[in-house]
């Protein structure tokens, strides 16, 4: 396969594949494979209760074993953490999805028209950045109901600034640069312009901040769930089966154990995604980085 | 340069008065289309409609909701944010009572979490490329991603079942000292009591590791890339032609270059710690505006409620104001 | 730089004395016999009698001030407190109580008729939520110094038991004048604590009362601390930083009962926790669907597994610790059969629970943690016959909103009296004149009710009240789920507590050994 690439291609998908991206993306396949095949092949109902209350993992059950145990309810945990990967990702994706598509024009608008227009939805984003984020987002969750859906939306609204921001600095910096002039002049509208030319330089940095908050969206998710404001019971979601499981962690601690570290490890597949993501896309990275490297190399040598 | 530092301060501080006003009524307006009735909360389900009425009337709940965020603006500007209906005490006396536990606890973990992180980050620049470096990275990122509700919990069972720490609550109330600073670590050292003091700090350390942890791993990561970064620019690579010594060269001028962003960043994430804490005071049963938040709004208690955010958020402003002073304070090249 | 790595040295040497400090250093026997440290999970709201209406409030108000009337040791049957004795007329509706003497309240003046009299006159001024509890009492008569004569609007037999409500504790009229409003914040009873410090959400301290009439406490000071979270409560317990403990949740009291060095009483409670239908809308109005939902839920298993054996079955509307229970009720109440419960619901025309609209089920599980996996085992139980309901789970103020608006299909709630007696399940839950939440009618349970609470033998009363049982029952307005069980738990040192049905927590009996 890879042979039949182009040279460049080849170069951009070795840039891209950094250490922290291929272990990130190995982790998330995994989780999400079994997110897929788990729930298709289980013999479990991840709704049904039974009389295996509380049962250790790998303890005997009536089809599979109970890998992960059972939990208070004697659901299969197994199952439903696995049922809860599609949840909370989905849950993740449409909220960060949400949060960007409306950052992204408030930004592009702010940054590209500028005057009152700016100054008045800049200020809103400052408003919104300077009340604590989790804080709002208990707020915003507490007063439209406790559900995972309306957790959704008061974590997209909290996060919002995030890329207005970020859209508007790139959207002011690219503005200024030749080719937009041309295209102003050209006579092209500035829908194409915002479109055509603005928003492509503006992938990248999105692109890395997004798939940061995708980590960052989850715990917020799971820790609203946690306290109470989230997902409801019976419905298999990370956070909801920790804050219940907080109770039988001293009887039962693969209750609440297992759900945490898939939020964790979920977590930190993000993260290292991101972290390569960014350094393959950071261009002040680009290039320069053999030329650092050896900078460092000498500086320490010559001082030892 | 103190009178651009003046103007400076007064532009900003200027900056600051329409965020305030729109972080007022963002939690007002948050804080009314909650759903339930604060009413009912505070009588009771047996409540008669005479007793709701008379109630709903003595709180001013019965007036438009203009003529409700004019009163309490006027209420904010003379630092009154009225009356908790439910707990029955004035929201100021009951932030003032609780902030200092949040904020040691804070203290304490910033503290921490520079004590973890700080060193490791710079190991880990000095070595760019090894296997310490590696590691460092490594730890930084497992660090940002551990979620502080299950590592809360993970530190509660090794520590408070195994190895028999106490937790919950800041003392042993039998070793409690006089309240003079609020914050229990000084005011036991100042009553000479080292018991009360260890005590304290037991109790403090389970909390305390649980905000540092993710936030050293944030730190460790940030130190490495802004000293790299410094260590890598010209400026640095002038001072070494200029043969100043290797110490000096890394702890004078890269350091405190790399600190830069470091200080900015821990200024904004402040706001995540502070927050943070709703969960682990929640957790660790810790008397802090965190968990008060979180009393408040499950029991829609509206004053409580927006008093508490309200003041969160004007620290965090105060907070921001004071990283952009040090900022331009620590790097003469800025001049904003 | 040596001056650095100095530095560096006097840090890591301060840190690593303060760890070894921290593992060395044992504070001295800190453990007074004459402190108790109780640890709760609940959380005062004011320390007025006149206007607290909560079990938080009451833990401390009720050692803060006597009532005229108070329960014997461990029952629900009544006994003089403050009044020696009392007496009513034929049908109920005049009662004298006699006082006893040379009673003080912690201000140092001595209680008298007058001061009952301006107790419940200011408890009616007050109106807090507990105020309309009162209303039946029309006037207060001072017969003399220490005789108090209570003329009611209506018969009411329950009436020495509503005497046992921490409202009508006298209170001291003097500081009650001079407070005012602080007076929540500054109590001044006739108990045998008084309040030394209170700091809202975190603590508070009581210190023994050295001219209580009964004689001084065996501990000098109670410390009450607040626990926001019950697993903080049970690893205190367990390190031994609390001397008793009261709301550890059901999922940690089989551990603890196994704990060698924790004791620990239970008693039956008086609480009920049921399941309630909207009996104003479809399918609700159809007893066969009612019926059928009250033979789907899986009664044991919940008390089994989530309960974990910390409640026992509520066969009918009231609790097996109250007088009046029906002793046969078992025979005639609903048990798990999911197999009737399907024939049940095609019966009432929902064959397999086609033809049913969405059903949503209110709970709160702010103060009942457990209510909110009993919902899931419902659900799933419900699931099983063919009914789909959604479990909405919601802060407690808009629960009740909602409760009240009569804004619901399905609700779980539990109820807890306010005077030991069968009138307070029966009048408020039931009848037409009370709370009316399910909507339900039965002409013969409001005659019944009526009755009952003007009639003052005690034989009489009880056959009306098995024969209510029966009928609501048979109505099956709820389904019913079960009756919490009151625990505490203790240190091996503190002797002399005693648990009572109606929540009454005492401290003036305890004592710690050495």
């Amino acid at each position: 396969m890879l042979g039949r690439l182009s040279p460049e291609a080849k170069e951009t998908l070795a840039r891209f594949m950094q250490p922290s991206t291929i272990i990130g993306l190995s982790i998330l396949v995994g989780i999400v494979a079994l997110g897929v095949i788990v729930p298709l092949a289980s013999p479990y109902d991840p709704y049904a209760t039974s009389e295996d209350v509380l049962r250790p993992p790998l303890s005997e059950g009536p089809a599979w074993p109970y890998i992960l145990g059972t939990d208070s309810l004697g659901r299969d945990l197994f199952t439903r953490i696995f049922y809860a990967v599609s949840i909370d990702l989905a849950v993740a994706l449409v909220t960060v999805g949400l949060a960007v598509s409306i950052g992204m024009v408030i930004g592009l608008v702010s940054g590209y028209f500028g005057g009152i227009l700016d100054s008045v939805l800049m200020r809103i984003m400052d408003v919104l950045i300077s009340i604590p984020g989790f804080m709002l987002a208990i707020a915003v969750a507490a007063a439209l109901g406790a559900s995972l859906f309306n957790a959704m939306l008061a974590v997209a609204v909290v996060t919002i600034p995030i890329y207005a921001r970020l859209m508007r600095g790139v959207t002011l910096s690219v503005k200024e640069q030749l080719y937009v002039t041309a295209a102003k002049e050209a006579g092209l509208s500035s829908f194409r312009i915002l479109f055509r030319h603005i928003l492509p330089n503006a992938m990248a940095p999105l692109i890395v901040q997004s798939t940061i908050e995708l980590g960052n969206a989850i715990i917020y998710i799971a820790s609203l769930s946690f306290i109470g404001l989230g997902a409801q019971e019976p419905q298999p979601e990370w956070g909801l089966m920790l804050s219940t499981g907080r109770k039988y962690l001293r009887e039962a601690w693969w209750y609440p154990t297992f759900p945490g570290l898939m939020i964790f490890l979920v977590v930190l597949a993000f993260n290292l995604i991101g972290d390569g993501l960014r350094d393959a896309l950071d261009p002040r990275l680009r290039g320069t980085l053999k030329i650092r490297r050896s900078i460092v190399w000498q500086l320490l040598k010559s001082e030892t | 340069m103190a009178r651009s530092i003046l103007n400076y301060l007064f532009m900003r501080l200027l900056q600051v008065i329409p965020t305030v006003l729109g972080v007022l009524f963002i939690v007002f307006f948050l804080s009314r289309i909650l759903p339930g009735n604060p009413v009912i909360a505070i009588l009771g389900p047996k409540a008669t409609p005479e007793n709701i009425e008379k109630v709903v009337k003595e709180l001013g709940l019965d007036k438009d909701y203009f003529t409700q965020f004019i009163e309490y603006l006027g209420d904010v500007i003379r630092l009154d944010f009225g009356r908790s209906y439910i707990m029955n005490v004035e929201v100021r006396d009951l932030l003032f009572d609780r902030l200092p536990a949040s904020f040691e606890l804070v203290i304490v973990a910033y503290i921490l979490s520079i004590i973890i992180g700080l060193p490791l980050g710079i190991i880990a620049a000095l070595k760019r490329g090894t296997w310490v470096d590696d590691l460092v990275r490594i730890l930084g990122v497992i660090g940002i991603s551990m979620p502080t509700i299950w590592l809360g919990m993970v530190l509660q069972i090794v520590f408070g079942i195994y190895l028999g720490f106490p937790v919950g609550e800041r003392i042993d109330p039998l070793l409690a000292p006089k309240k003079v600073t609020g914050f229990m670590l000084i005011d036991t050292l100042l009553e000479g009591n080292i018991y009360g003091f260890l005590d304290a700090l037991k109790r403090i350390a389970l909390p305390a590791l649980t905000l540092a942890l993710p936030l050293s791993g944030l730190l460790m990561r940030l130190v490495r890339t802004s000293m790299v970064e410094v260590l890598l620019s010209d400026y640095i690579r002038t001072a070494k032609m200029k043969r100043v010594p290797r110490d000096v060269l890394l702890y004078r001028h890269a350091l405190k270059n790399a600190l830069i962003p470091v200080v900015t960043v821990m200024g904004l994430y402040f706001a995540v710690v502070v927050t943070g804490d709703i969960i682990v005071e929640t957790i660790f049963s810790w008397p802090g505006i965190g968990r008060l938040i979180y009393e408040a709004v499950l029991l829609r208690d509206y004053m409580v409620i927006q008093g508490a955010v309200i003041f969160i958020s004007l620290i965090y402003v105060l907070v921001n104001l004071v990283v952009d002073v040090l900022y331009f304070y620590i790097d003469p090249r800025i001049k904003a | 730089m040596p001056s650095r790595s100095l530095v560096i040295g006097v840090i890591g040497v301060i840190i690593i004395a303060i760890l070894v400090a921290m593992a060395v250093l044992q504070p001295p026997a800190l453990r007074r016999e004459a402190v108790l440290i109780v640890g709760t999970t609940f959380d005062p709201k004011t320390l007025d009698p006149a206007l607290a209406y909560d079990i938080a409030s009451a833990i401390v108000i009720q050692n803060i001030f006597d009532t005229l009337v108070t329960y014997k040791p461990g029952t629900t049957e009544l006994q003089g407190k403050l009044a020696e004795r009392w007496e009513s007329n034929e049908n109920a509706t005049v009662w004298t109580f006699y006082l006893r003497k040379g009673v003080k309240f912690h201000d140092g003046t001595e209680l008298t008729a007058g001061d009952v009299k301006y107790s419940i006159e200011r408890a009616k001024e007050l109106q807090g939520p507990p105020a309309f509890l009162i209303d039946v009492i029309d006037t207060v008569e001072v017969v003399d110094d220490y005789t108090v004569r209570f003329i009611l609007k209506y018969p009411f037999a329950p009436f020495p038991a509503l005497m046992a409500f921490m409202l009508t504790a006298p209170v001291s009229p003097e500081a009650a004048e001079e407070l005012g409003e602080s007076f929540a914040e500054n109590p001044v009873g006739t108990g045998p604590f008084k309040l030394e410090s209170w700091v809202k959400g975190q603590e508070v301290v009581l210190v023994a009362n050295e001219d209580y009439w009964r004689g001084k406490p065996k501990i000098d000071k109670v410390i009450i601390r607040i626990f926001k979270d019950p697993s903080s409560l049970r690893i205190a317990l367990e390190n031994g930083e609390v001397d008793m403990a009261f709301g550890i949740q059901p999922s940690d009291v089989p551990a603890l009962l196994e704990n060698p060095d924790i004791k620990s009483l239970s008693i039956e409670g008086l609480v009920i926790e049921w399941l309630g239908m909207n009996l104003r809308k479809e399918p609700f109005n159809n007893p066969l669907f009612r019926k059928a939902v009250n033979y789907a839920i899986n009664y044991d298993y919940i008390l089994e597994n989530i309960l974990k054996g910390t409640a026992v079955r509520l066969y009918g509307p009231l609790p097996p610790g109250i007088w009046g229970y029906d002793p046969n009720i078992e025979s005639y109440a609903y048990k798990y059969d999911p197999e009737k419960a399907k024939e049940l619901l095609a019966q009432a025309g929902y064959p397999n629970g086609e033809g049913l609209p969405k059903i949503e089920l209110l709970i709160s599980t702010e103060e009942r943690a457990e209510r909110g996996e009993v919902a899931a085992v419902i659900q799933d139980n419900l699931r099983q016959i063919g009914i789909e309901v959604e479990i909405v789970n919601l802060d407690w103020s808009t629960f009740l909103d909602r409760l009240f608006a009569k804004d619901f299909d399905m609700y779980m709630v539990d109820w807890f009296p306010d005077y030991a007696d069968p009138d307070n399940w029966f009048y408020p839950l039931f009848s037409t004149e009370g709370l009316g939440l399910d909507g339900y009618n039965n002409s013969r349970v409001d005659e019944l009710t009526r009755k009952a609470r003007t009639i003052t033998d005690v034989e009489e009363r009880t056959r009306i009240y098995h024969e209510l049982q029966r009928i609501v029952v048979e109505d099956a307005p709820w389904a019913f789920l079960y009756v919490p069980k009151l625990y505490v738990f203790m240190q091996k040192n503190v002797e002399g507590f005693v648990l009572y049905p109606a929540y009454y927590i005492d401290f003036y009996p305890v004592y710690k050994t050495s």
